[in-house]
């Protein structure tokens, strides 16, 4: 109201007077708001702890799911490098040839780990639809 | 007249006879038009040799060969050059037939015995409907030593023209 007066037009000038003063607040305004806030708060942390929960849930799931999955894919990734290709036959063919095979490595599920394991390997690795056994 | 009927007879199969055999030739002919016709416009058979250059004795290669236009089928693949790799490699028999395959082979061979310079390892021989030029791509996927370690290698290829009648390229 710092304006001088001959800005305001004469109509205006007693509802502007009227308002002068203290401003009423009801005294209930303060305390619903932030019990609103309050409750709006809790809700967004229950809807935070839900969403987590479930995130949660599905990473488990997918876990038990893709985990036997990937397992299987790598086996006959005998050198480790994460693919299963020729290498993993040479590998498998080397130690055939030296008797240093691994029981794990009978592919062919014959009871022996021989040269039918490795072209079970090899032909697995090189797959149209992707290397592995 | 009735007489002459016999001999009429004679000379008009004769007559017939001898067009017969003057048309023999022409259908021959025609045929043969048409069957170059067909060889042209029909599919023709082009094999494709991959070589290898390692940087050091190799004793296993993967590789993937495609055809990236042209309607290309493949139809058969035999092996290479060297002695460690004259068997025809590994590949899905579901690549016959398709544009696609993956090949390789691995050697047991002591080093003294493996290809450690530019060698051709397999031959990939395809059939080419009528259609635009084929343009193949290959990519090694992997090369190892005798060691069972992986090493570098360089891959090229390069197509052989057949004989229209599927002859053997060379």
């Amino acid at each position: 109201m710092d304006r001088p007066d001959s800005d305001i037009p004469d109509g205006l000038k007693p509802a502007l007077r009227r308002l002068d003063g203290p401003v009423a607040v009801w005294p209930g305004f303060d305390a619903r708001g932030l019990a609103t806030a309050r409750l709006a708060a809790a809700r967004r942390r229950r809807m935070l702890i839900r969403g987590a929960s479930l995130a949660a849930a599905a990473g488990l799931a997918l876990a038990v799911i893709i985990g036997p999955w990937r397992e299987r894919g790598a086996r006959g990734d005998l050198n480790g490098d994460g693919a299963v290709d020729m290498v993993d036959a040479l590998v498998l063919a080397r130690a055939v040839d030296e008797s240093k095979a691994q029981r794990s490595w009978d592919f062919t599920g014959d009871g022996a780990v021989d040269r039918a394991d490795v072209d079970r390997l090899a032909l697995g690795a090189v797959r149209l639809s992707g290397g592995g056994l | 007249m009735n007489r002459h009927r016999p001999g009429l007879l004679a000379a008009l199969l004769l007559v017939l006879l001898a067009a017969a055999m003057g048309l023999v030739p022409g259908r021959a002919g025609r045929r043969g038009a048409m069957g170059d016709e067909v060889s042209q416009a029909g599919p023709r058979f082009e094999a494709i040799d991959l070589f290898i250059t390692p940087t050091g004795p190799l004793a296993a290669y993967q590789l993937e060969f495609r055809a990236r236009a042209g309607q290309v089928k493949i139809v058969g693949i035999e092996g290479g050059d060297h002695p460690a790799y004259t068997q025809p490699p590994y590949y899905d028999p579901a690549a016959m037939q398709q544009d696609r395959v993956i090949i390789g082979a691995l050697s047991t061979k002591p080093a003294g015995e493996l290809p450690a310079a530019r060698v051709r390892v397999a031959r990939v021989h395809v059939m080419i409907e009528a259609g635009p030029a084929p343009e193949y791509e290959a990519r090694l996927q992997t090369t190892a030593g005798p060691e069972a370690r992986t090493i570098e290698a360089n891959l090229t290829f390069e197509p052989i023209r057949a004989a229209a009648d599927g002859g053997d390229p060379q």
